[in-house]
């Protein structure tokens, strides 16, 4: 992701929490393209929490620095620092004796807008977060569903218009439906608002989903960087290859959006026959729509359902990790 | 009944001299509870803010306030002579524990995770104490003070007898010359004042209890 502005580099980053045996986190580097979506993946204990609390400065490191748009994270004071940066946990946080409303303008009226700027900005939110305004603005957030208050807590990150937003598993307190439906949002927002998201998860599939590229975390360290078909592709520990089951390749086909190993090539798509896929398949759609016109290239559209690209034969075959070695050439 | 009788006739041949001690009798409860709150409020935030020596704090807290009020009296009086001023202090004391218990509790169990949206957002310290763990922590504090309160008035009933004044003159005097008429004139009203107390201050804890829910 070279040829993205950095937005958030980490370099050779530790931390030892005091009284601790060994580091929570080790000499990780990481760079995170400007309006790139990169997801920390490991189980509980990795040290995926721990990386994301020092980039917000709620944990300081021990050594190794952390860059935030070109500007070290200590030059600025850490409260200045986080109202640049959104930031949203599992448990959401939303503060029980404000209204919806006043939640989300917290951290604008710490900027001191205006009222009207706030209010505006407010329903711009709920609207964006598919919460009609004039029935959510004044309810509290005991009034709200699990989800809704995960959508306000997102709206509040995203109140000043951060560039940046750290989420720390933001998805899983919720229930599978509920989940699906916000990671489908995040996306949209995400395409629509080119924002800067480093996102912490214990769960494969979500990381598969969403990533752009996947940081593999084991014991505190940085096992693999690299988007979701590289992981699946070319696993560089059998840790990863053990936690992404690349053995169970048409599982993971299925989690995988088609859009990641689609060709941007709009004059194949134009002219392809065959039945056109949604950008969000999956790609084991796209294998069945491959089988089911023999191969042929499958044309991808977007929401606006224009052709966008296509996906072959090979592509899907690259992403499973070439589970059919020579076998099977067409 | 002929004691009730006797109280009344006595209240009404010296109206003054009870309006007059149950003005003073207000004045103390109110002004003992102001200094405890004052002092015990930011106390109790302080202690909710260091757990290890807060929890300790607490307990010592708890074991002394079994101690009676009127030891608390008697114990202060030869430090500080005869007058209100000794009562104050004595019924400041009283009013403590329950303000800087209640306070230290509210303040230390406030949801973390909303504690860490606050940080995380930007929030100075300053400003989280005022928009969010102040409000949160409202009515538990309040509870403390109601429950202050209505010792305090009925406690303030000792400050007679180290020469303080208000309604427990009554008393003292009703028992001294074994009056009950005299000793119901001081003992309805301090009755009725700590239910009053009680019902009056749990109308703006009630209040604030809403907002929060």
């Amino acid at each position: 992701m070279t040829h993205l502005e950095p937005a958030i580099v980490l370099d050779r980053v530790s931390k030892t929490f005091p009284g601790a045996a060994r580091p929570a986190v080790s000499e990780c580097s990481l760079t995170v393209g400007a309006g790139e979506l990169v997801v920390l993946l490991g189980s509980s204990g990795s040290g995926k929490t721990t990386l994301l609390k020092m980039i917000n400065r709620l944990y300081e490191p021990t050594s190794g620095t952390i860059y935030v748009n070109g500007q070290d994270v200590r030059a600025v004071s850490a409260v200045e620092l986080r109202r640049r940066i959104g930031y949203v946990i599992q448990q959401v946080g939303l503060f029980p004796h404000q209204t919806v409303a006043q939640n989300i303008a917290t951290v604008p009226r710490i900027l001191g807008w205006d009222r009207k700027r706030i209010e505006e900005r407010c329903d711009f939110l709920l609207e964006l977060m598919q919460l009609p305004p004039e029935q959510f603005r004044d309810r509290r957030p005991r009034q709200l569903s699990g989800g809704q208050q995960q959508r306000v807590g997102i709206a509040r990150a995203l109140a000043a218009d951060p560039p940046i937003l750290l989420m720390d598993e933001p998805f899983g307190a919720l229930d599978a439906i509920t989940r699906e439906t916000l990671q489908d949002e995040l996306l949209r927002i995400q395409a629509q608002f080119q924002k800067t998201i480093l996102f912490v998860t214990h769960d494969v599939d979500e990381a598969l989903k969403l990533a752009d590229r996947i940081a593999v975390m084991k014991d505190g360290r940085i096992e693999q960087v690299g988007t979701a078909i590289e992981l699946l592709h070319r696993p560089a520990t059998p840790f990863v290859r053990q936690l992404l089951g690349a053995d169970d390749w048409l599982q993971r086909l299925s989690v995988v959006p088609v859009r990641r190993a689609m060709n941007a090539e709009p004059e194949v798509a134009a002219a392809s026959s065959a039945q056109p896929l949604p950008a969000e398949a999956s790609l084991r759609d796209a294998l069945e729509a491959l089988l089911r016109s023999d191969l042929k290239p499958v044309p991808i559209v977007d929401r606006r359902g224009r052709r966008v690209g296509v996906v072959r034969w090979e592509d899907v075959r690259a992403a499973a990790g070439d589970p059919f070695g020579q076998v099977v050439s067409p | 009944m002929a004691a009730l009788e006797s109280a009344l006739t006595y209240l009404a041949a010296n109206a003054d001299r009870f309006w007059k001690a149950l003005g003073i009798h207000l004045e103390l409860a109110a002004a003992s509870l102001a200094v405890a709150a004052a002092v015990c409020i930011p106390l109790g935030i302080w202690a909710a803010r260091s757990p290890a020596a807060g929890n300790w704090a607490m307990n010592v807290i708890e074991a002394l306030r079994v101690v009676p009020s009127l030891a608390v009296l008697i114990l202060v009086f030869p430090y500080l002579g005869f007058g209100a001023r000794t009562a104050m202090v004595a019924l400041s004391i009283l009013a403590s524990p329950p303000i800087l218990v209640n306070t230290y509790v509210a303040y230390r169990n406030i949801d973390p995770a909303v504690l860490e949206a606050a940080v995380g957002m930007g929030m100075t310290p300053g400003q989280i104490l005022r928009w969010i763990e102040t409000p949160l922590a409202a009515p538990v504090v309040m509870a403390g003070i109601r429950t202050a309160a209505s010792e305090v008035v009925a406690s303030a009933t000792l400050a007679a007898f180290i020469g303080g004044g208000g309604l427990g003159e009554f008393i003292v005097n009703g028992l001294a010359m074994n009056n009950v008429g005299l000793l119901l004139v001081g003992g309805i009203p301090v009755a009725l004042l700590a239910l009053l107390a009680e019902g009056l201050l749990s109308i703006p804890e009630y209040v604030v209890r809403r907002r929060i829910r």
